[in-house]
């Protein structure tokens, strides 16, 4: 067994027991107790210490919404602080789940927004929520709400946000990125503005809402304390006025340049002096010097939304020696990576989209590949998180990451599909080099084409992922075996996802049934039967198996076309709280009747 | 869980698993599905090897055996035959599969395999464990002596009429068209959903506003060295659908 496998936490009963150590020490220590991990395994001492770890808990993240019920976490939790729930499938992020497919947050407001008086923050990502729900929320917490963070969630209306404006008058964050919200118009940012002094972050980035810049002015002059701005588009030379105020300002994306190519108009646009985080949307080659004056001193960058070339990101690059994050799309190229492995010493986080693959264009040209890669790797020793779209890649870049990355905690990899020739497949090799290396890997994403990876370097994959906890494969091995040996190495994987694969059914259920530690199981594109039934082979209790059959009639688009996810999915978890009560009609849960 | 894992062990499980798909596929009825069954106590009865289980079969066979198109669907047309004696290449093809699972599961012994073995070997006649699977769901009946098996039988035989008249309304058609070969649909790989709506939007902007032709020379279908060029107007093709 390869890589580090953690030594099982021992904690000894006779401390709870023999000790006589008193309630209220206890109580004292568990507070310093903060890792999730740490505490459950405190809380699976003993009685007493369980009962002290419920009550001196202050968040909870529930990684999936279905895998328990609000009535269970009120019960053992009734002091919770901080929740952070998580609904749809991440596929969701990416236009594979439908809108329809649940992850109500009702059911959860519902239950615990009263009950839980201690609760402060709530965080829900890829859920749907209500006004309903908003404003039940705020009925009964708005009065001490400091955080609210709504990530990639739909079904609202800025009609709930003026109610979370007018009434919760501490908070301090506020976020919405990448919602769908239905807009009624701004004044929900008028609102806010006029009655909060204390708000630190605001986020709006990656959404359609309208906002007048006026308002955003009286909120910088209101919240001395705004750190962190990231809002949808609105034309930069309008924010001239907010940039004067939000003196305090770190934090800024969003807005836009409508006039591309009228440097004029913008220069005029002064970043306030402690701006370290930046992202411009829609900038192009001629509105790049209005970072100039600061670039020294950018901690992140994101460019996945810019107009720039590769030739601009180097240019851009080579004068932000200090960041620790870089977001871009694959037009960086090899050129802008290997400016960047000489400029960006610190960074930490890199993360390189996927751009547009229309044929002809110079961006598919800048793609990347081993060359960069390989440059990011020797020149950036500190980096913890790569995620890059690649065209090429080679096992001698996958092993050249392994040998200089060792902090490396989370590697993602997709090789594109749009470039014929691929120069060194199968991976097997670099992939088994990189595993080995790079031991602190928690996450870890390896997206191929056929043929990219065969069942003996998905049988390594196994093998030296001792860590690791979160996964996704796609387009691996070569047959249900190489899967099943796969399986057999992951003693600590929690979440798989699996998509575009060769497997059988019945190898996927075999293979679920080797991972003791797996927990949520998502897979789509593989031999599946028409009605799931081999699923039934991983089925245990507490396990819920959904299984959404391939639809081709319902899900047509208004232009004729097929949608891309009509192909089945499969989802499995673990789950306290029995079948959800909400899978809409297209969803099938399988379970064993006795 | 025990249970669902002892069912995963050599021969019990291998034929078990190909009773549903099989079922499932053609909507076949009861008496059918434990056709499958008789068949599968006869099988192991005849001594049909627990041998085998324990080797890992070459890794050709394996591949062979799971990459074989629905199996099921050939397993479908022997279910349609009630002489389960008939030799036939159904029957090979199914105990290649049989085999097949049979090795792989076993290279992966379960905590009681060992025991199911033993009572495999030692007690052929006697009272086992009973799975049936039926309209999607799975029944286990503990104890269920092999004798009763075939009363059990004769009862779904009985009602194997109605049932084809009356109920599964909604089974697939027999005539199923089975697929060639069940090759994988190629699955594009999938944007996130902030850079899909850039992009569009970009190719919205670009067509609405032409930003760099009125400050570029560049004549728009002029590709690399130019820095623009990648913005150009008319190459922008309408993204397809599938590119998500």
């Amino acid at each position: 067994m390869g890589g580090e496998v953690p030594e099982p936490r021992r904690l000894h009963r006779a401390l709870s027991f023999g000790c006589g150590v008193p309630d209220e020490a206890l109580h004292l220590v568990m507070g310093y107790v903060d890792g999730p991990r740490d505490r459950e395994a405190a809380s699976l001492v003993c009685r007493r210490w369980h009962r002290i770890d419920a009550l001196t808990r202050k968040h909870v993240t529930v990684a999936f919404c279905y895998a328990a019920e609000p009535s269970r976490l009120r019960a053992r939790f009734p002091r919770l602080e901080s929740l952070a729930l998580k609904g749809k499938p991440r596929a969701a992020m990416y236009g594979l789940i439908p809108d329809d497919w649940g992850a109500y947050a009702a059911p959860w407001v519902a239950e615990l927004a009263v009950p839980l008086d201690c609760l402060k923050a709530l965080h829900l990502r890829r859920m749907t929520v209500t006004d309903a729900d908003l404003a039940a929320l705020v009925r009964a917490r708005g009065h001490m709400l400091l955080e609210l963070k709504l990530d990639k969630c739909s079904g609202f209306s800025t009609d709930a946000l003026r109610l979370v404006a007018r009434s919760c008058r501490s908070l301090r964050t506020l976020f919405l990125e990448e919602c769908f919200i239905t807009d009624k118009g701004d004044e929900w940012l008028h609102e806010l503005a006029a009655n909060n002094s204390v708000l630190v972050t605001l986020n709006f980035y990656m959404t359609e809402l309208k906002v007048a810049p006026a308002d955003l002015e009286l909120l910088a002059k209101n919240c001395k304390s705004l750190l962190s701005l990231k809002m949808s588009e609105c034309d930069l030379s309008d924010l001239i006025g907010f940039f004067q105020r939000a003196n305090a300002l770190e934090d800024f994306a969003g807005g836009s340049f409508y006039e591309v190519g009228e440097l004029t108009k913008y220069e005029k646009v002064n970043f306030p002096p402690r701006v370290c985080l930046l992202g411009l949307t829609y900038m192009g080659k001629n509105e790049i010097p209005v970072i100039f004056p600061f670039s020294a001193r950018l901690k992140k960058l994101d460019l996945q939304y810019t107009f720039l070339t590769a030739e601009d990101h180097c240019q851009v690059i080579s004068k932000c020696p200090n960041l620790f994050v870089l977001e871009v799309r694959n037009v960086i190229g090899d050129r802008g990576l290997v400016v960047v492995g000489d400029t960006c010493k610190k960074l930490r986080r890199l993360r390189i989209e996927r751009g547009d693959d229309d044929p002809g264009l110079q961006e598919e040209q800048g793609g990347v590949s081993q060359l960069g890669l390989t440059a990011v790797a020797v020149g950036c020793r500190d980096l913890e998180y790569i995620a890059a779209y690649v065209s090429d890649i080679t096992n001698g870049a996958l092993e050249s990451i392994g040998t200089f990355c060792k902090n490396l905690y989370d590697f993602r990899l997709v090789l594109l599909d749009r470039q014929k020739e691929v120069t060194d497949l199968p991976l097997d090799n670099g992939v088994r080099a990189l595993l080995r290396s790079c031991t602190k890997l928690r996450r870890f994403a390896l997206y191929l084409r056929p043929g990219g990876l065969s069942d003996m370097g998905l049988e390594y994959i196994g093998q030296y992922s001792g860590n690791i906890q979160y996964m996704l494969l796609g387009n691996v091995g070569e047959s249900d075996h190489g899967l099943v040996r796969f399986a057999m190495g992951c003693t600590n994987l929690r979440k798989l996802e699996l998509r575009s694969s060769c497997f059988s059914e019945r190898a996927l259920s075999l293979a679920v049934l080797q991972m003791p530690s797996l927990r949520y199981i998502w897979v789509q594109g593989y031999r599946a039967s028409p009605t799931g039934v081999d699923l039934l082979l991983m089925a245990r209790p507490f396990w819920n198996i959904e299984f959404t059959p391939p639809d081709i009639v319902r899900h047509v688009t208004a232009d004729g076309e097929l949608c891309v996810d009509r192909q089945p999915q499969v989802l499995a978890y673990y789950s306290l709280a029995g079948k959800r009560p909400d899978c809409p009609g297209w969803v099938i849960p399988l379970h064993p009747d006795a | 869980m025990s249970r669902m894992e002892g069912e995963g062990n050599a021969k019990v499980g291998g034929i078990g698993q190909e009773m549903p798909a099989a079922k499932e596929k053609l909507g076949s009825s009861f008496a059918v599905t434990c056709n499958l069954l008789s068949r599968y106590l006869r099988e192991k009865k005849g001594g049909l090897a627990v041998s085998g289980i324990v080797d890992m079969p070459p890794a050709a066979d394996v591949g062979g055996g799971a990459f074989r198109p629905p199996t099921t669907m050939n397993l479908l047309s022997g279910l349609e035959e009630t002489s389960a004696a008939k030799t036939s290449a159904v029957d090979v093809e199914l105990s290649l599969e049989k085999a097949s699972t049979g090795q792989l599961l076993g290279a992966f012994p379960t905590e009681n395999q060992d025991a199911e073995n033993t009572r495999e070997l030692a007690a052929k006649e006697e009272a086992r464990q009973l799975t049936i699977f039926y309209g999607g769901k799975v029944v286990v009946v503990d104890n269920f002596p092999s004798a009763k098996v075939k009363e059990l039988l004769q009862m779904a035989n009985a009602g194997d009429g109605a049932l084809d008249k009356a109920g599964t309304g909604n089974a697939v058609p027999q005539s199923l068209p089975q697929p060639a070969q069940s090759s994988l649909p190629d699955l594009p790989i999938a944007r996130r959903n902030s850079l899909h709506r850039f992009l569009e939007k970009r190719k919205g902007r670009v067509i609405a506003k032409a930003p760099y032709q009125v400050h570029s020379s560049v004549a728009p279908f002029k590709q690399a060295n130019s820095d623009d060029s990648w913005l150009g107007l008319g190459q922008e093709v309408p993204m397809k659908q599938l590119e998500m």
